[in-house]
Order: structure tokens, then C-alpha cells, then sequence
């Protein structure tokens, strides 16, 4: 096992290499220039040069990415060249908001989708079936932004019930942080329980054709021990994988929703720093999103073996 | 990215025309009864800003947003007024030699900082000394430095008292007062714990009605009253004048999303959202009727959005083929079309509230479609194309150049977009790498100095716009003018050399909507586009 994590490891350090000289020569290549977005219609040519000199833009390209490989190595992401605040300060902030609001809509998916879906492949073409299939299509065809903004008209405005935007941290006070995140946490979470329904729907009826489950039926065990006992067990399986990259996912993809809510999450920094060219910025939150991506999706695989002895490491 | 757009005929324009409101005064609000409420003091006025502050560091790491929110914390020596003229800030008086090169400051007394101390002329010195440190990274320094097209240098600060403070310049600066007051420069006078011992930044303390308290990055920025805040006895007038803080802290909440900004307004989370999207205006409007819980704010602002011509490029340097084109664009159609009816066109740097504006601005070049498609066959117009750079960040420069290509296209031009992201067309424009660019120029308080942001030499800074040696001996006449009527008489002459030689089209002066909940008072907006939040109140909460 520690073989293949050490390979594993090995592999996402190269990886997080190639990445991060993908996303250097991206950004450099990309018009757009820094300096004059900081200087806007007044920048002459002499303090535009002056304040990409301040920014290390005047280095050849090499140069300017050694400079920050051997920073990144030694844990320093540099800083940013809007607000001249550490990189890694700004993005550790920046994702403990994210992580308070993709944690909830994490676990509320799961603990919804999961059943939702075994029910709906349990009662394949019945009128609950169908009515379960329905909803998760018109879930997952909602894009994040119309929900969030038809919530926000609902419960935010006609009803006057929740906040149409701002964060409050949980460490703040749990009950106003837990206002503040039940609109956006639905919105995030009704695309995602979508996908998880029916893909859930799917591995059921999958398992239920399968003979072993006839061979259960035939023994006598009853509707709750098939369920409990191998549908949910097998149908489990082949969801971590797709449950890993939905976590990810949720990481990196929660711009859209935190620019409605006004949530100052990972999403829209990155966002924010693409819009404003800020290099350090944008390299520091995709190394780290990469990683994160990495290190969730090899916990998932080492997981998947214990539920499924079908499924074997190399 | 590049786009070609073709689907705005020319008549859709004229349709649009006959259905636009008529012009507005300059600034007014959509509900009579605005002021009648009795002042009162308490309370906390939500204010959303489209992105986070830069830094809290005034005139250095600074944008738009960072100098709304700074400019309730410091204060300079003088600032503009309503009017645009410069009055005194926390000077009580400024004389200048009559040679022009030296500027003295009577300071006012009993001016204390936030932190209780009291301000005199070291304060002032040391905060401009700070200034013209290149260390500091002032974005302004080059107009004071002599590094900028001026040349203008400040070559001693010095105080002969506790209350006066002199500035000498290496030549004569009638625009000095003018740079000083600018509120994307911030001049303002800090006290020296404002930074630490080791030089780096610390927090502003200034000595505006409002210090800052709380700055949570990405979420707020909190001001709280300044209850030591000794106020001016002249009205208040714009950035100048009696400042009474009446609310006991401003939240000035971050808001990317300026729909959803609107909605938290709907929704009372917000009490002032300015520069409203104008793309909500019908649904703003009807609120304010029915239920009647928000009022709109209409204000012409400085920002001057206009079509850029390359003067350098081998089909628009024959200026011949740039009045072609300036005669196949109506601003006034397209302004109507562009702003649902609340901008009035404009075609001239000088806006139509300046006290420099006379009858000849309004001159320009006739819309004569005809004319225009003759005169570009003349010209040697052979249907080459014509690329417009825009962008959708700003969708008024998406607008404007949407309408000028249709209009272009009417006159038998072969107009073409290019659509950008702003970081890519503001690069460009600073490289002078366009054709013709749907841009706009931040306000200036003194229309002088937005004519010296896009006169002079491309050899200098590819970005300037008009590099017309006529031009440039006029501009370098500005800071050598001995009153308003010889600065009056020379932008005339520019303006009417720029009808000569048409380096961009103009197009009009921004209007912005502010909107408010009904229970703030006390409101104004004014031209330079920035919410000024001293003198406004807000109902108790039932």
C-alpha cells in the first residue's frame, strides 16, 4: 500500500510540474498586462515599465519562473500584485470560506441524492420513478446562476426570510452564518444532487439485473435486507469516483454562485485575479486546487478496494 | 476573441430614437420628496461596492472602489467643489507668487487626526514628503516629479510656521491646485503613525469625519464616525466645505454582482448601490412608483466615453477618411440609443457643466451618411475593413461600439468588432494597437487635465491619442495660464482643431443611476461619480 502511495505522490508532484509551467506560459502568452490595469488610462510608458519592474515582469521568462518555482518550493506563493498581500494568506482565507459553504452542500447532496436515487432505480417506472428522474433532469439543467437568483427573488426578497448576500464565518456566530449560507448552499447543492440522483438511479437498476441479486431474492430475504445488504454496498462502489471529482469540483467551481451571493470564497478570487491578470494569484489557487483535486481523488481511490474487493491497485 | 456583429440596422436605431425620454437636468432624483426628513444622527448606511478596496493606503495601491471608501478617512489641502472649481480642504486659505511657482497654505487650526492629535504644517510636510518618495509607490508622483509630460516638479516643502506650508515648483503650474485636489491622486494628509517604524504601511490615519475600524478582506469595509472631527463653517460643496457625520458607521459591503446588489437593496440588506446597472432601469423605476421603497439618483458624470481613432494606422492617418467617419456617426443618435435616453451627447474634453464650456464645444462635424461615404471614396476607401475593439465589462463600450458599427455599416464603411476582455483592450490602448477603440477617460475634475491625458507625442507614450504639434504647443500652454479665461480661450481652440483633425469621437459624459433606499436622506451625487456619504442620514429602524 505505501508503494502505492509513494508512487501516487510521485505522480502528483509531476503533475503539479507540469501544471504549474502550463499555467506560467499560459498566463504570460494571454494579452493583458498588470501594470496597466493598476495604472488604468494614465499610465505612460516609463511608469508602466516602472511598475512591471516592481512586479518582476521585466525578467525573462525564465527567470520569472525559477524565481517562483524556488519560492512555491519553499512554501512561499508569492504575493499579490493588486493588493500586495502574501498569496498563500490571501488563498488560506479565501478557501476556509469555500470550505464552509461546499462542506454543507457536500453532505446535504449525499445524504439526499443517495437514497433519492436507490429509490428511484428500486421503483424503476413507477410514477415516482418518474417523478424523481424529472426533478433531477430539471436540476441538473438549471444553470447554478438562474437558482441562485430565483431563490434570492423567493426566499429574499418576496419573503423577505434569508439574506440575498454577504458571509458571515461560522466562528462568527453559527446562526447567522447559517442564514447567510442556506440560499447559496441550495443553489450549489440542487445541480449536484441532480447528477448524483441519476447517476445513483442508474448503478441501482444496474445492480438489481445483475443474477446475484435474483439468487438473494430467491433465498427470501426481504426488500430492506436486498437494499441494505447489496444494492447499497454495490451501487456505492462506483460512486466514489464520481463523488471525488463532485467534491472537486465544488471546490474550484463555486465562482459563479459566491459572485451572486457576494461570497468571498476561492471561486471568485480566482475569478477576480484572472479579470485583474494578478499572476501570483492565479498560479498559487490552481496549484492548490490541483492538489487538493489530487489528494481527494487518491483518498477515494484507496477507499474504493475496502467497499468493492472487485477493485484492485496497481 | 472576435466578433462580427451585423444585426443592428440603422433603422432600429432611429426606431429606438423616436422612443428615448428627453434629457435631464445634471443630477436629480426620481421622487420629489427627497429631503424631508429631520436629520438625525445614529445608525449604519450599507453601501455596495462592485470589488474588494486595494489596499487602505490612499494614492498608492489604489482603484476606483479604494478611493471611495478613502476619501471618507483623509483629506488633502484643498479639493474640488460642486462646481469643479478647487476650494480649501484643510487649508483655511492658498495664495500663489505672481510668477506662479510658489504656493503657500494656511492651514486650519484645531484640526485633529484620528488618533487626537493635532495637525499642523510638519503633518503636511511629512505626508508629501512621503509622497515624492519614489519608495512610497504614489501613482500620481509623476505629476509632481517632473518625470510627467509636464514637466511640473515640486522642489521644496517647506514650513516657516506651525500653519503654513509652502510649496515651490521648478515652473509655473496654474493646474497645481487642480492635481492636488484629484481624487484618483489622494492627496490627503495623513499623520506619520500611519505607518510603521519600519516604513511599511500601517492603517490611514487621516483627518476626514470617518475612520476606518474594520477592513474584512473580500466581505466589508467598516468606517465608524470620527467623533473628534472638527468640520468646516462654509457649506457643504462637494469634497469641500462642512462635513457632519451623521451615521454612526458606513459598511461598505462587497458586491461583484451589481444586480444582486440591487436585489439586497430590494430587499433592505443595502442602502445605496451608485453606478446602478442601467440595464435594470424600467424594473428601478417602476419600484420606486410601486412599492415606492427606493429612489433613483441621476448624475452626469466626467467620465467621457469616446470612439479612438489611430491616427498612426495606414487607413486612418489620412484624416480625410477619420471626418469620413466622424460624419457617419451621430453621437447624438447613438448616445440616445446607448444610454435608454439619460446621457446627453457630448462631443467636446470640456462637459457641459464646466465653467470652461462655451457655445463653440458643441461644435462637430455634421451626420451626413452621404457626405461620408462620398468623402471615405475620396479618400481612396476601397471596403477594407474597419475593426472596433470593445469589451463586456463595461457595457456602455459595448453599446456605443455596437451603435457605431451599425451606423458605419449604414454609411458603406465595412465595420467589424473585436470583443476583449478589458485587461486585454486596456493593454492595447496603452500599446496604441488598435484601429478604432470604444473607450472611456476617467473623470478630471479640470477638463485641462483630461486634454493632457490624450494630447502628445506617440513617440513619448503610444497611448496618447492625438499627436498633433499644434495640439501639444496648445496643451503646453495650460499650466501657464494666468486665470480661467485664457484656459477657457485655449481648450476653444483645441476643440475646434480637433474638429479639424477628428483623433476620436466623442461621444458623451456618463450618466449614472445611484439608487437608494427611501429612508436615507441627504443624498447628492455629484459629477465626479463618487458617493459622498457625510450629511446623509438614515430613518431610525422601526
Amino acid at each position: 500500500m505505501s508503494a502505492i502511495i509513494t508512487r501516487r505522490m510521485l505522480t502528483i508532484v509531476v503533475t503539479l510540474f507540469v501544471v504549474s509551467i502550463v499555467v506560467f506560459l499560459l498566463l504570460r502568452l494571454a494579452p493583458g498586462d498588470p501594470a496597466t490595469l493598476i495604472l488604468g488610462d494614465t499610465g505612460n510608458s516609463a511608469r508602466i515599465a516602472k511598475v512591471r519592474a516592481e512586479m518582476g515582469l521585466d525578467q525573462p521568462l525564465p527567470v520569472q519562473y525559477f524565481l517562483w518555482l524556488g519560492h512555491v518550493i519553499r512554501g512561499d506563493l508569492g504575493t499579490s500584485f493588486m493588493t500586495g498581500e502574501p498569496v498563500a494568506q490571501a488563498l488560506w482565507r479565501h478557501f476556509l470560506v469555500t470550505l464552509q459553504l461546499i462542506t454543507p452542500a457536500f453532505i446535504i447532496s449525499l445524504l439526499f441524492a443517495i437514497p433519492i436515487g436507490i429509490l428511484a432505480g428500486w421503483r424503476q417506472d413507477t410514477k415516482l420513478d418518474l417523478a424523481i428522474v424529472g426533478s433531477a433532469s430539471i436540476f441538473v439543467s438549471m444553470p447554478s446562476f438562474v437558482v441562485a437568483l430565483l431563490l434570492n427573488l423567493v426566499f429574499g426578497i418576496a419573503l423577505g426570510w434569508l439574506p440575498t448576500m454577504g458571509f458571515v464565518s461560522l466562528g462568527d456566530g453559527p446562526l447567522t452564518w447559517l442564514q447567510h449560507i442556506i440560499l447559496p448552499v441550495t443553489a450549489l447543492l440542487i445541480v449536484e444532487a441532480g447528477i448524483l440522483i441519476r447517476f445513483m438511479r442508474t448503478n441501482t437498476i444496474e445492480v438489481l439485473n445483475q443474477d446475484y441479486i435474483a439468487y438473494a431474492r430467491s433465498k427470501g430475504l426481504s426488500d430492506w435486507e436486498l437494499l441494505r445488504l447489496h444494492v447499497f454496498k454495490n451501487t456505492l462502489a462506483p460512486t466514489l469516483s464520481l463523488v471525488g471529482l463532485m467534491l472537486s469540483s465544488l471546490l474550484s467551481g463555486t465562482a459563479v454562485i459566491e459572485t451572486v451571493y457576494s461570497i468571498p470564497g476561492l471561486g471568485r478570487f480566482l475569478v477576480d485575479a484572472v479579470y485583474a491578470r494578478d499572476y501570483p494569484v492565479i498560479q498559487g489557487v490552481l496549484l492548490f486546487v490541483v492538489v487538493v483535486y489530487a489528494v481527494v481523488n487518491l483518498v477515494f481511490e484507496l477507499i474504493q478496494p475496502l467497499l468493492d474487493p472487485r477493485v484492485r491497485l496497481t | 476573441m472576435r466578433l462580427r456583429l451585423r444585426i443592428v440596422p440603422i433603422v432600429c436605431l432611429a426606431v429606438a430614437l423616436t422612443a428615448c425620454g428627453q434629457p435631464e437636468s445634471n443630477s436629480h432624483s426620481s421622487n420629489a420628496a427627497v429631503h424631508v426628513s429631520k436629520p438625525r444622527f445614529g445608525g449604519e448606511i450599507r453601501v455596495a461596492i462592485s470589488s474588494d478596496i486595494r489596499s487602505t493606503n490612499p494614492g498608492v495601491r489604489r482603484d476606483g472602489n479604494t478611493d471611495t471608501v478613502l476619501l471618507e478617512i483623509g483629506e488633502p489641502l484643498v479639493a474640488y467643489r460642486n462646481d469643479m472649481t478647487v476650494g480649501p480642504m484643510l487649508a483655511e486659505s492658498v495664495k500663489h507668487s505672481p510668477d506662479g511657482r510658489v504656493y503657500t497654505f494656511t492651514l486650519r487650526r484645531h484640526v485633529r487626526f484620528q488618533n487626537g492629535a493635532l495637525m499642523t504644517a510638519a503633518d503636511v510636510k511629512w505626508s508629501w514628503d512621503r509622497l515624492l518618495d519614489p519608495k512610497t509607490g504614489f501613482r500620481c508622483l509623476d505629476d509632481f516629479d517632473g518625470t510627467g509630460a509636464t514637466g511640473v516638479k515640486i522642489e521644496s516643502v517647506t514650513t516657516p510656521d506651525k500653519w503654513h506650508v509652502v510649496f515651490t515648483l521648478n515652473k509655473p503650474s496654474a493646474l497645481f491646485l487642480d492635481r492636488i485636489a484629484s481624487v484618483q491622486c489622494q492627496t490627503s494628509i495623513l499623520h506619520r503613525s500611519s505607518v510603521n517604524a519600519d516604513g511599511s504601511w500601517n492603517k490611514p490615519i487621516g483627518t476626514g469625519p470617518y475612520e476606518l475600524a474594520e477592513w474584512r478582506k473580500g466581505q466589508y469595509v467598516l468606517l465608524k464616525r470620527f467623533d473628534g472631527y472638527v468640520p468646516r463653517s462654509d457649506p457643504q460643496d462637494g469634497m469641500t466645505g462642512r462635513k457632519i457625520a451623521y451615521a454612526d458607521r458606513i459598511r461598505f459591503v462587497v458586491t461583484p454582482d451589481l444586480l444582486a446588489a440591487k436585489s439586497a437593496l430590494y430587499a433592505g440588506a443595502i442602502d445605496l448601490v451608485f453606478a446602478a446597472p442601467l440595464s435594470a432601469l424600467n424594473e428601478m423605476e417602476r419600484r420606486a412608483k410601486d412599492p415606492g421603497d427606493v429612489r433613483l439618483y441621476r448624475q452626469e458624470t466626467l467620465d467621457w466615453t469616446v470612439l479612438l481613432m489611430q491616427t498612426d494606422d495606414p487607413l486612418l492617418k489620412n484624416v480625410n477618411m477619420r471626418r469620413a467617419i466622424a460624419h457617419a456617426i451621430s453621437p447624438e443618435l447613438l448616445t440616445d440609443v446607448s444610454t435608454m435616453g439619460v446621457a446627453t451627447a457630448n462631443t467636446s474634453a470640456v462637459n457641459h457643466a464646466s465653467r470652461f464650456r462655451t457655445p463653440d464645444e458643441s461644435r462637430w462635424l455634421s451626420y451626413a451618411p452621404e457626405l461620408a461615404r462620398r468623402m471615405a471614396k475620396e479618400a481612396g476607401y476601397t471596403g477594407q475593413p474597419i475593426t472596433i475593439q470593445t469589451n463586456r465589462k463595461f457595457p456602455y463600450m459595448f453599446d456605443n461600439a455596437v451603435a457605431a458599427q451599425a451606423m458605419l455599416n449604414a454609411a458603406g464603411f465595412n465595420a467589424k468588432l473585436e470583443v476583449f476582455d478589458w485587461a486585454t483592450q486596456l493593454s492595447k490602448f496603452q500599446k496604441g494597437d488598435f484601429q478604432m477603440s470604444s473607450f472611456g477617460y476617467a473623470a478630471r475634475g479640470n477638463p485641462a487635465l483630461l486634454f493632457q491625458n490624450f494630447t502628445g507625442s506617440k513617440a513619448v507614450r503610444k497611448s496618447y491619442q492625438w499627436d498633433n504639434p499644434r495640439a501639444i504647443a496648445l496643451i503646453e500652454k495650460f499650466d501657464m495660464a494666468p486665470n480661467d479665461d485664457v484656459l477657457r480661450a485655449e481648450m476653444q481652440k483645441l476643440h475646434a482643431l480637433m474638429v479639424q483633425d477628428v483623433p476620436l469621437i466623442g461621444l458623451y459624459n456618463d450618466k449614472i443611476i445611484d439608487l437608494t433606499r427611501t429612508s436615507l436622506h441627504g443624498y447628492q451625487p455629484w459629477a465626479i461619480g463618487r458617493p459622498i456619504l457625510w450629511g446623509v442620514w438614515k430613518d431610525a429602524t422601526p
